[in-house]
């Protein structure tokens, strides 16, 4: 590697660099607001995800928390200060902050829709205070069962019909499958919003 | 009671060993890193460019895994660097960028030049990132 100074340029320009790892870089070190933080954790959840769902053949017997260590990790060597099963009103599964922000995050394999609802409302009313720089949340939904899409589905439809306060849902713009639900939180007022994230882990080869 | 620089070390280079493994390249260059920047005065390593700190490495890495490498440090979980920009012009003048500056150039690539006000083209070429040590961490 050359000693000299090294422009943004020449990092852009580096074959070892993939565009995704300069701006993972750049977005770090510039971060400055909750929305930038929330688009580089959402970009950074979604990678570590891929690399879970590219892997499922692996970790068919693994647990919940295994399965989160494994998203935990991945956080860790990026920056974040992230834990699992962390005292912060209960043992939250995941708890990610990066200077004065703040995301948690509640994993559930889906075994039933109320078990799903119990771990939305464990993020929603023990863990979550719902203030201005923790206004955002998650619900990792490991499916080991096949079809997503319909066990998505039918969770939203659940959540829509439930009574939560002014809730709202819409598509989640950066990964398929995913949605985002927005509600009045019962300790703030405010609204807190929840990404709702499938990991796809049904692994049923029959090829042989 | 405040902990001893040796002690503090130690703890980063566990923290460090936890995440990635002691035998991992990136807790090579970590340690390396932090060995150079808790063994110099701080003003020696107040300003510390990619360049000086691949210098400092004992392994041969790549610009992804010292990227890597430095992002991690600059973290919330390890916080030992800080990591600023500024702008070198074509007179070699030297100017500190606010995050506000270096987003807008790597998205618009438009950059004012702070003292005269002109636009300075391809301005991703005259910034440069520079580290300097958190001080509460190390020393």
């Amino acid at each position: 590697m050359s000693l000299r100074k090294l422009s943004l340029e020449d990092l852009m320009q580096d074959k070892s660099l993939l565009p995704e790892q300069f701006q993972s870089f750049l977005d770090m070190a510039t971060m400055e607001s909750y929305e930038e933080f929330l688009n580089r954790l959402n970009a950074d959840v979604d990678a570590a995800i891929a690399d879970l769902e590219s892997n499922r053949h692996l970790l068919q017997n693994d647990s919940e928390d295994r399965l989160s260590v494994n998203i935990i990790s991945y956080l860790k060597a990026k920056g974040y200060n992230a834990y699992h099963d962390v005292q912060h009103g209960g043992h939250v599964d995941i708890y990610v902050d990066f200077k004065k922000f703040k995301w948690l995050g509640e994993a559930k394999i889906h075994k039933s829709y109320d078990y799903l609802m119990q771990g939305f409302d464990q993020l929603c009313t023990r863990y979550a205070e719902g203030a201005d720089l923790n206004s955002h949340g998650g619900l990792i939904i490991y499916i080991k069962i096949s079809k997503a899409a319909d066990v998505v589905f039918e969770w939203k439809k659940r959540l829509e019909s439930g009574s939560l306060d002014e809730l709202t849902t819409t598509e989640c713009k950066s990964k398929p499958n995913a949605f985002v639900s927005c509600h009045k939180h019962s300790t703030s007022g405010t609204f807190y919003t929840v990404r709702h994230i499938p990991v796809l882990l049904h692994f049923k080869p029959e090829d042989r | 009671m405040s902990l001893s620089l040796n002690d503090k070390v130690k703890n980063l280079l566990e923290l460090i060993a936890d995440d990635w493994g002691e035998s991992s390249p990136q807790y090579s260059a970590c340690s390396d890193i932090i060995d150079y920047i808790s063994s110099n005065n701080y003003e020696q390593v107040a300003h510390m460019t990619l360049g000086s700190i691949s210098k400092v490495i004992s392994i041969e890495i790549e610009m992804k895994l010292l990227l890597e490498c430095l992002q991690y440090l600059s973290g919330s979980r390890i916080k030992v660097l800080k990591v600023s920009f500024e702008l070198i012009d074509d007179e070699d003048n030297c100017f500190a960028l606010s995050s506000s500056d270096v987003k807008e150039a790597t998205k618009t690539g438009k950059l004012a030049h702070p003292e005269f006000g002109c636009l300075i083209p391809e301005p991703s070429k005259h910034i440069f990132p520079v580290y300097s040590p958190r001080l509460e961490s190390v020393n």
